[in-house]
């Protein structure tokens, strides 16, 4: 075998056996951390939940800082966890909006839940004939969601800190024959008349609407603690999971397909080069992968669009470059100065064209929000991986199957 | 392409061009745009009714007595599917999306709600802002490295055929009705792109042509020099085609407004890169008298 075409042969080797080892180990870890369910991070809009917007709001004594924001941000952290949500994203917002929190939650199939259990304040207090005597952060060594032992409806089972166990013993028992209330955010779960001394510290909110969904969310905000501060709602997104299971589906089928018939349509137009293209398309659609799944990228609608509008470009990168060898052939040069003249004179059109894109793209990112910066993302790195395949891989292709007696058909060109 | 003249047939393109851009900015002023919650906030639900529904029905459907405090208002209803159905209302929150979703279920039965969004008033004008400053600012870049890498005239054409292409996009969503969300700034962006895109490969070959010994004057240049890139344009255009065309086919409702907005783009890209964008830089040429051709 001749040298260059070895060379060729180790490079295209090289990235295939690279970027197909990275997607396999990156995807592999991914389906051990997620326990099985996934091994790409895919966006609300293609895998379904709940996206909230909230704006954390001034204290009652005092004005918000940054501090507040962090601290809100921490229960709100602190209660989901307890939800069991694979994956969840509490961010705070910076600049302008640094009194801002987004909060994701992927494969959430109710909205009303995630809106309690980040939103609610989260104050309980318990109440003697409508008198506060216990409230506040504290009282609370455990809060668990389940099923009551006197009627197993659902239920949110108690239990306080020991401090607050000896307090609640020594009311209970001096105040028999009186009325007990808890209340929740100032609304009221669950309320009777003391009977008996409770000495365990043990109460259960119980009866009433409460449903299991509902034990688990009070159980969560429980557990999380008190917002330092009221938030108010700024958005909300919530898209049904098997809604999404279909978008993502439809996607995927809409991108094999526009795949196929792009591959089709250049074997047709420049045959053996149009194959290699191709080849070069495939590397290209994994070398994307591969480095979007290493940033941990989140695939989402927008990305995807990204996605297809580079994979148009990488594809132009080659017409260009394979209409200039043509034009090179028909002025008479061999094949092997041509596709070099090819390759060399269409290199400041394609750069040239890409550069504003990748201009574009960077200022969108910068100044974009969530959907807008997920196809700015793609999109960059999908111009920047097609510019390294159409014009280093698929030369490295071109060369390994060429030789020098093949004419300007090989090409695709009548004349 | 052979005898065929773009520089000869410039000024029906110019006036095309002026046309439409015009037009696309004249609807905007007299009718508006049929703005989406993106930016003008308010509730979108996403909702599947168990059987086929009048979409005046359910907008009578939400406006009960323990809805009337919301100020819902007409609401707007848009058929997705077979049974599926958008609504839209001014923003509400979490206890008014309940209160409208039960309103629904009284009338209907079994409603469900496959999603919903929400957009503050606050967020919506933001968007908007963001939106234009992003446009403005991509278009500088642009500028300055076109200006950069070609010559001056070439940077302001391009940007100048842009903002044809912009209201030529416009245009076409306030005759189509189409919403503009932010799907549409997407497929904005991305006319952005490969209308400068497509310009900067035919300036690109204008830019070696002015270089080539041949003799011929610079209309014959200008004109020989979009004709070699027909190929390639025509080829780029189908391949990038295709990808658009699957997504629409295939993709769901919320997929098919920003390819709308490809597609729109796509097509204005190329028409302006190859009929207006060549031309124009042939006039002006003219005009500062540099008729004469010469290397830069």
């Amino acid at each position: 075998m001749e040298r260059n075409k070895l060379v060729s042969l180790v490079t295209v080797l090289l990235v295939v056996a690279i970027t197909g080892g990275a997607i396999f180990l990156m995807g592999r870890q991914r389906l051990e951390d997620t326990d099985g369910k996934s091994w790409l991070r895919l966006g609300m809009d293609l895998q379904g939940g709940v996206m909230l917007v909230l704006e954390v709001q001034d204290k009652k004594d005092g004005a918000a800082d940054a501090q507040t924001v962090e601290d809100t941000r921490a229960a709100m952290e602190k209660r989901i966890d307890s939800l069991g949500v694979t994956e969840p994203v509490i961010e705070k917002l910076s600049g302008d909006n640094w009194r801002r929190i987004t909060v994701s939650l992927p494969g959430v199939t109710s909205l009303q839940q995630a809106l309690d259990v980040v939103g609610k304040q989260g104050l309980l207090e318990f109440k003697l004939n409508g008198r506060t005597i216990m409230s506040g952060p504290g009282i609370l060594a455990k809060a668990t969601p389940g099923y009551s032992s006197r009627d197993n409806k659902p239920a949110v089972q108690l239990e306080l800190s020991s401090e607050y166990s000896r307090q609640f013993a020594t009311i209970t028992r001096n105040n028999i024959g009186e009325i007990i209330s808890i209340e929740l955010d100032g609304q009221e779960v669950v309320g009777g008349v003391i009977s008996t001394e409770i000495p365990d510290g043990k109460a259960e909110i119980s009866g009433g609407d409460i449903t299991i969904e509902s034990a688990t969310s009070i159980a969560a905000i429980l557990r999380g603690g008190v917002l330092p501060a009221p938030v108010e709602h700024k958005e909300t997104r919530f898209v049904d999971p098997t809604l999404g299971a279909d978008m993502s589906r439809s996607s995927m089928l809409a991108g094999a397909f526009g795949f196929a018939v792009i591959l089709v349509y250049m074997i047709a137009i420049y045959r053996v080069p149009g194959l290699m293209a191709g080849f070069a398309l495939i590397i290209y659609t994994g070398i994307v992968l591969a480095v979007f799944m290493l940033i941990k990228g989140t695939l989402s609608l927008a990305g995807i669009a990204g996605f297809i509008l580079s994979t148009g470009m990488a594809v132009d990168a080659n017409v260009i470059i394979f209409e200039r060898i043509k034009d090179e052939m028909r002025a008479g040069k061999s094949i092997r100065a041509a596709i070099d003249a090819g390759f060399r004179k269409s290199m400041a059109a394609i750069i040239d064209g890409n550069a504003t894109t990748i201009i574009t793209a960077i200022i969108l990112f910068y100044f974009g929000s969530g959907r807008v910066q997920g196809f700015a993302v793609t999109l960059i790195i999908g111009v920047l991986a097609s510019m390294f395949t159409a014009v280093i891989l698929t030369r490295s292709l071109l060369t390994l199957v060429v030789s020098p007696g093949m004419g300007i058909k090989f090409f695709g060109a009548r004349r | 392409m052979k005898g065929f003249s773009f520089i000869k047939t410039r000024k029906i393109w110019y006036a095309v061009t002026l046309a439409l851009a015009l037009g696309g900015a004249a609807g905007l002023l007299l009718n508006g745009m049929n703005l989406g919650i993106d930016f003008t906030s308010g509730t979108l639900f996403w909702l599947e009714f168990p059987g086929a529904v009048d979409a005046s029905a359910i907008t009578e459907a939400i406006n009960t007595p323990a809805t009337a405090d919301l100020n819902l208002g007409k609401g707007m209803v848009q058929k997705i599917g077979d049974r599926e159905y958008t609504l839209r209302v001014p923003s509400l929150d979490a206890e008014g999306q309940e209160a409208v979703l039960a309103a629904l279920r009284d009338k209907f039965g079994d409603v469900q709600n496959h999603g919903i969004d929400q957009v503050d008033p606050r967020i919506g004008s933001e968007l908007t802002k963001v939106a234009i400053e992003s446009v403005l600012i991509a278009s500088l870049g642009i500028l300055a490295y076109i200006a950069l890498r070609f010559e001056y005239r070439f940077a302001v054409i391009s940007v100048a055929t842009l903002v044809a292409g912009v209201f030529m996009t416009i245009g076409a969503f306030v005759v189509s009705g189409q919403e503009i969300n932010s799907a549409f700034v997407a497929g904005m962006l991305t006319l952005v792109g490969y209308c400068i895109n497509n310009t900067i490969i035919i300036f690109d070959r204008i830019r070696e042509n002015l270089k080539s010994a041949r003799k011929e004057d610079l209309a014959e240049m200008t004109d020989r020099s979009i004709g070699e890139m027909m190929a390639r344009t025509v080829h780029t255009t189908i391949t990038t085609l295709i990808g658009v065309v699957a997504l629409y086919v295939f993709g769901s409702t919320t997929i098919r407004d920003f390819t709308f907005a490809l597609l729109i783009g796509l097509i204005a890209g190329v028409y302006l890169s190859i009929f207006v964008a060549g031309p124009l830089w042939y006039d002006w040429r003219k005009l500062s008298g540099t008729e004469k051709r010469r290397v830069k």
